[in-house]
């Protein structure tokens, strides 16, 4: 069930589109991540949903009600919650009274205001800290300041904008499973932007890739790694290898397609889409370096069996990462710990066919 | 707390409408160029007069914004709907300049009689009874006794006197369009010497100048202070007021001079025209009149005799008694000239502007000019002591002086200057 | 743009239509006046630009600016850092002395230099006496004591904007140059001062348009040839000759475009170079370094050398309040307590009217100056632009010309002249755009998101405003209301064209005492009265606050 709806939004700077008419929904109680490289417009979307910009067109539509067509709704009105990138906790203000803020702007009975302030406060791990200043706490505890103040109203909405890009890598860590557990218990719609991959695959019911103003892929973490709808998906989330191709024939009956590479050898790959398969069209393989099996001798008669020589072979614990040259294409290969061949030695790629994606 | 806020803010705005000015019953304005001392005492002296004579107090706004000049354009300014009612200070140009703007009325003070009509060849009241003198000065000059006697030198007794070489960086004096006193002095030397010999004095006076002034007071606090020990075109009472407060300051009358009647005239549509008029009675009686002394301006009236006076009380008789070294300022002998006021108020900015464009903006080229044809003219007489022909040389650099003088060509001057030094190289081979 | 954004801002245009435009609008009218006709052309300014002597004033008064502008930034500069950044003891009273030339009237602090440095001055009058010259030495006749006076004066605005710079720079940014090698001066000139260059700007372009419009100072000193002075000669004293009053008219129109250039090209140059740091807001007294022996000792001297020229001025203006006729001799040899006798007479009312007028000026100043800087940085409301451009086109007009325009346009039609209220309502205006400059540094500095979050917490924009924007606005603020305050207190030369009878404040108690017969006394008496006066202010405001500094930029220990 959507619960917020975002209708050809469309948002110029200058002459650039920040936002380029997208289209996108956020279902109720999940956690959406915008993800994509800087100057995407993730950041611009997140902050039209917040009300904070205002879109030259389209619409926002939060519960069923409208945020920009009928009468603008001021950020103020629309009982959202919102951590920044810089945390953005008053200086001037003590803990309390930073996360207290919007409740007393609702003139809620100080009873009240005690008791919900001093609960988020514990379910953050803040208690004790509420008579100190911003400037005597430590980054990752006004980031918790930052988070409490975004939750402690029950907003419907919580909007974080790469709220986690300002610590360091092991506090990161931690906060990405924090904040997905702590926004589930609660329940709360969140649109989540980062640029982030592995932060958003950890975090997300679903990821948005957006590119240049553009929504590229929706889906689960799991479909946008398996199945990247294009090039820039798959580069973008995690490591891939393309090939560039065309292809040569189609084999119908086993739904694979042969493809010329530009290994100058032919290799077959499954089709993931019929009308995608016509003869002599270009297209790039994906497959990614885990999907590579790695074979010492040459087994005859297997398809996509290619030989090559190792440029780089890397040790990182519970795999090795070798970089294999594959006629003068570089192709990096995840490869387990036994293969013993030395730099310079040769040995053979397996590309499962099953496994290689053809993107356009 | 927000309403608190706003309801706050919104008063302390409005704040300064509210209060409501307590008005005084009796007012009366004046505006002028007259010095702060004269102001002080004709307010103290016409609150108590007025105190005693209606049994009423009354409020008396001042407005000096500046100079002379600057009052008459603060009238002006007022378009007729004047905010004082008696023009206070300042000579007969101003007077005619509002005359002529239709911001006076004519008004005959009660002791109108006993200011003189004509003295020195100058008006001191106007028949029309527009304006009347209650203070006459003399265009002086001023030196500083005792840095003049540190550097040895004589004070300087005539105009022609300034221009000796020994004097020279040890003179200020002002622009004439930032002071009339000024522009008087100007006159003088266009009316006493003629106009061109006139104009070729102040090419001269300006090579002898330390600096320029900003007006006549800063000229006085200049040579009191000694920073610069003569000062050009004071208002005579300068250093009667200097010497009162113990500088060692002396004024200088000149040869030839004018009178200034300091004066006084009625506003047209004068808001407390009653009082303006009391005002102006009470400025003219015997009373009102020492006031003016104490106030450091000459009394006008031909019945005040300062030895009189200073038995009576008036501190300021001896000072006005030794500054004149007469009993009344009628008494003085002084070397007027024919003052042609029509023509003065005339080329009034022409002079300023021809003064401006001429001297005080040339006055480097002036100077370098000047000086070059001086060393030309020592080293002719040098030769001719040597026994040097230098007739062609002399007759040159005669040439080049009166370029300089009276067509105030200073560059062509120069070159001429140069041309003689060359004739004299040539006469001496 | 929201509707509240639109109407806030014509709220403030419209203002400025009857407080600037229109006024403003007959000088320029007159400024096209053809001396002796009815006639309206380009004439005067034709003769103006062909005019060398014009040019030439036009060419002393740039001279004078930058050597001003260069002479206080080369002495500001060390001051500001030892200010900003070492933790000395008696910093509070330092930076008050320091803030004591803007304080003062300029002329006054000319005169007491005069007095100090003539060619009968103290000191020249002692270097003769101990045979060290023969002659005096002329010691400020000319431009290098022009540049020397106007730089001491103006220096508190260079102190202030760049310590205000070095404070709010975010420490990281100079640890991340110390890591990268770069060592103590390095760092300074490569990181510190680009960091700053946006404070820099918002005091150095006053410093720099002050010789465009102070036309007392360089006629005090026997100077006239500045383009400021001569308008003022040109329009004060015109008398009968009209030409010559257009021609002092258009100087001021002309002088005005220059300066209104000028500031708009620093402006896009700040623009340009908008630094705000990621982690601003939450970074707290910038770096106060404990200083070794040698620079302890170094900073100490120096700014000991600073506060004795400084305190040259309230010290000669003492001596002046309590002697007479101090003439020719090194100090005063007659003392007396008249001059105070004197003043005490008159100065009650002269020194309620100041506090009334300048108070209320600073309320609207507050009132006015914060919208309008919160429409300039942080909406996109259009024409925000050019109103910045009208608020500070009063910079860079002279007061002279104010006074003139105010009583063309609010003797008749809207009479509001022959109220008091015209005297803080010109302050108001000519004041303005100091307090604007220091709101608008301070919001460029305030990380929006700050206000963005209060917004999502349910606040409207007024409460943003009240709750967060204003109390951390307020260090900036505070500068720009205690800077504004002196400069409303001290103002002379519109005032001078405005007062009526019973509305003299103390700078018009000076300037008119200076005029009472030659006696200089009295005149310095209230100088030194005012002195002290705002000296106190300034000192209770520093023990509120925790230092001047302090206070205005929040460095007290444990609040933040």
């Amino acid at each position: 069930m959507a619960f917020i709806k975002i209708e050809n939004l469309y948002k110029r700077f200058g002459n650039v589109a920040a936002v380029n008419h997208i289209w996108l929904e956020v279902n109720r109680g999940e956690i959406l991540t915008l993800l994509g490289p800087s100057g995407c417009g993730k950041t611009t979307t997140l902050r039209c949903i917040a009300g904070l910009e205002k879109p030259d067109e389209g619409d926002v539509i939060i519960d069923g009600q409208s945020m920009f067509s009928q009468g603008f709704i001021p950020p103020s009105k629309r009982e959202i919650g919102m951590v920044f990138q810089n945390y953005a906790v008053w200086p001037h203000m003590r803990v309390f009274d930073n996360v207290a803020y919007g409740l007393k702007i609702r003139k809620l009975p100080k009873k009240v205001i005690k008791k919900k302030v001093t609960e988020t406060l514990e379910s953050l791990g803040l208690t004790g800290l509420e008579g100190r200043f911003p400037g005597q706490l430590s980054g990752g505890q006004q980031q918790r300041v930052a988070l409490a103040r975004a939750l402690v109203g029950n907003p419907k909405v919580l909007l974080l904008d790469e709220p986690l890009s300002n610590l360091d890598a092991k506090l990161r860590e931690k906060m990405r499973f924090e904040i997905k557990s702590l926004v589930r218990r609660m329940g709360i719609t969140s649109v989540y932007v980062t640029h982030d991959q592995a932060e958003a695959m950890v975090i997300s019911d679903r990821v948005s890739i957006m590119n240049a103003g553009d929504i590229v892929q929706v889906g689960t973490p799991e479909e946008i790694y398996k199945k990247p709808a294009n090039r820039f998906v798959a580069d973008f989330i995690g490591t891939t290898n393309f090939i560039a191709g065309e292809i040569s024939e189609v084999l119908r009956e086993r739904e694979l397609v042969s493809i010329h590479t530009e290994f100058g050898q032919k290799m077959l790959c499954k089709i993931p889409d019929p009308a995608m398969a016509s003869t002599n069209k270009k297209v790039t393989i994906s497959i990614r370096p885990e999907d590579i099996e790695v074979f010492k001798e040459p087994r005859e008669g297997a398809d996509n069996l290619f030989k090559g020589t190792i440029v780089n072979r890397a040790y990182l614990g519970n795999f090795l990462y070798l970089f294999v040259s594959v006629d003068h294409t570089m192709v990096r290969v995840q490869a387990p710990y036994g293969i013993k061949q030395k730099e310079g030695e040769e040995l053979f790629l397996f590309l499962n066919p099953e496994k290689c994606i053809v993107l356009p | 707390m927000r309403r608190i806020v706003i309801l706050l803010s919104g008063f302390l705005l409005l704040l300064p409408l509210l209060v409501v000015q307590v008005e005084a019953a009796e007012k009366v304005g004046w505006v002028g160029p007259i010095y702060k001392e004269l102001s002080d005492s004709l307010m103290k002296g016409f609150k108590d007069y007025y105190k005693k004579t209606y049994n009423k107090d009354i409020e008396i706004t001042f407005v000096r914004p500046g100079g002379w000049p600057v009052c008459v354009d603060k009238v002006r300014a007022w378009r007729g709907r004047p905010d004082a009612d008696v023009f206070l200070g300042a000579g007969a140009p101003a007077f005619e300049v509002l005359e002529k703007g239709g911001f006076i009325v004519p008004y005959k003070p009660k002791d109108w009689d006993k200011i003189p009509a004509k003295w020195g060849g100058m008006k001191v009241k106007d028949e029309r009874l527009m304006w009347t003198c209650f203070s006459p000065w003399i265009v002086t000059n001023l030196y500083n006794e005792k840095v003049l006697k540190s550097l040895r030198l004589p004070p300087p007794k005539t105009w022609k006197d300034l221009l000796n070489p020994i004097y020279r960086d040890l003179i200020v004096q002002t622009l004439p369009y930032a002071s009339g006193t000024q522009h008087e002095a100007i006159e003088i030397h266009l009316q006493t010497f003629g106009e061109k010999e006139g104009w070729a004095y102040n090419r001269l006076l300006a090579a002898q100048l330390a600096r320029f002034s900003t007006g006549s007071t800063d000229t006085t606090q200049l040579v009191a202070r000694g920073e610069v020990p003569i000062g050009v075109a004071q208002p005579q009472m300068n250093a009667m007021s200097a010497r009162a407060d113990g500088y060692p300051v002396k004024d200088l009358l000149p040869d030839k001079t004018i009178l200034v009647p300091e004066a006084v005239g009625l506003l047209k549509n004068a808001p407390n025209e009653a009082n303006g008029k009391i005002f102006l009675d009470w400025l003219f009686s015997m009373e009102g009149q020492k006031y003016v002394l104490e106030g450091r301006y000459f009394p006008a009236r031909t019945d005040v005799k300062f030895s009189v006076w200073g038995k009576e009380g008036v501190a300021m008789a001896k000072h006005a008694q030794d500054a004149l070294g007469v009993d009344s300022f009628w008494d003085l002998k002084v070397g007027f000239i024919n003052y042609d006021l029509e023509l003065a108020t005339k080329r009034w900015d022409e002079v300023n502007r021809y003064y401006e464009a001429e001297i005080y903006r040339k006055l480097r080229e002036l100077k370098s000019s000047l000086f070059l044809i001086e060393e030309v003219e020592g080293e002719v007489e040098v030769a001719k002591k040597k026994g040097v022909d230098v007739s062609k040389a002399e007759a040159k650099i005669k040439e080049a002086r009166r370029l300089f003088e009276f067509d105030g060509a200073y560059a062509t001057a120069r070159l001429t200057a140069s041309e003689a030094r060359a004739l004299l190289v040539a006469a001496s081979r | 743009m929201s509707r509240g954004n639109l109407f806030l801002s014509l709220l403030l245009w419209l203002i400025l239509a009857i407080f600037v435009i229109y006024p403003l609008s007959f000088l320029v009218i007159e400024s096209f006046k053809i001396a002796g006709t009815n006639d309206v052309g380009i004439q005067n300014y034709i003769d103006f630009f062909k005019d060398t002597y014009y040019l030439k004033t036009f060419g002393n008064t740039l001279l004078l600016a930058l050597l001003v502008l260069l002479t206080s930034t080369a002495f500001g500069l060390p001051l500001a850092y030892i200010l900003a950044r070492y933790r000395l003891k008696g910093k509070t009273v330092l930076t008050a002395l320091i803030l004591l030339p803007i304080v003062l009237p300029a002329y006054a602090g000319a005169f007491a230099f005069m007095v100090f440095f003539g060619k009968q001055g103290t000191l020249n009058l002692l270097l003769l006496e101990l045979g060290l010259v023969s002659k005096p030495v002329n010691f400020i006749f000319g431009l290098h004591g022009l540049v020397f006076i106007q730089a001491l004066h103006l220096l508190p605005f260079i102190v202030l904007s760049l310590s205000a710079g070095f404070t709010n720079i975010d420490p990281s940014l100079e640890e991340a140059a110390e890591v990268e090698g770069a060592g103590g001066f390095k760092r300074f000139i490569t990181v510190t001062l680009p960091l700053c260059t946006p404070n820099y700007l918002a005091g150095a372009v006053i410093v720099f348009l002050w010789p465009f419009t102070d036309w007392l100072t360089p006629m005090i000193f026997g100077q006239i040839d500045y383009l400021p002075s001569i308008s003022y000669i040109n329009i004060a004293y015109h008398f009968t000759d009209m030409y010559r009053k257009y021609m002092g008219i258009v100087s001021v129109v002309v002088s005005s475009v220059i300066c209104i250039g000028m500031f708009l090209i620093s402006k896009r140059w700040v623009e340009s170079k908008k630094y705000t740091s990621l982690s601003k807001g939450t970074t707290l007294e910038g770096r106060i370094i404990e200083p070794g022996p040698i620079k302890r000792f170094w900073s100490y001297v120096y700014m000991f050398l600073i506060a004795v020229l400084v305190l040259l001025i309230p010290t000669v203006l003492g001596l002046s309040a309590f002697s007479r006729r101090w003439v020719l001799t090194p100090i005063p040899t007659y003392w007396t307590l008249d001059n105070f006798r004197l003043i005490f007479l008159e100065s009650p009312g002269l020194l309620k009217n100041s506090f009334v007028f300048s108070g209320v000026s600073l309320l609207w100043g507050v009132a006015f100056g914060l919208p309008a800087a919160y429409l300039i940085t942080r909406t996109r409301v259009r024409g925000k632009e050019a109103l910045d451009f009208v608020i500070t086109l009063m910079l860079a007009f002279p007061g002279i010309a104010v006074g003139v325009s105010y009583l063309l346009a609010f003797w008749e039609g809207i009479p509001l002249a022959t109220h008091w209220i015209i005297m803080p309502l010109s302050l108001f205006v000519r004041r303005l755009p100091y307090f604007l400059r220091m709101a608008h540094a301070s919001y460029l500095q305030l990380d929006v998101s700050l206000e963005e979050a209060s917004e999502i917490s349910g606040a409207g924009k007024l409460k943003t405003f009240m709750n967060i924007s204003l109390p951390l606005l307020l260090k900036g603020v505070f500068v720009g209301i205690v800077m504004f305050f002196i400069m409303a207190f001290q103002e002379i030369s519109t005032a001078i064209f405005l007062y009526r009878g019973g509305w003299e404040t103390l700078p018009i108690g000076i300037f008119l005492n200076w005029h009472r017969g030659m006696e200089f006394g009295i005149a310095a008496a209230m100088a030194f009265f005012m002195i002290v006066i705002i000296f106190i202010l300034l000192l209770i405001v520093s023990r509120i606050g925790g230092g001047i500094i302090g206070a205005a930029w929040g460095s007290s220990g444990g609040r933040y």
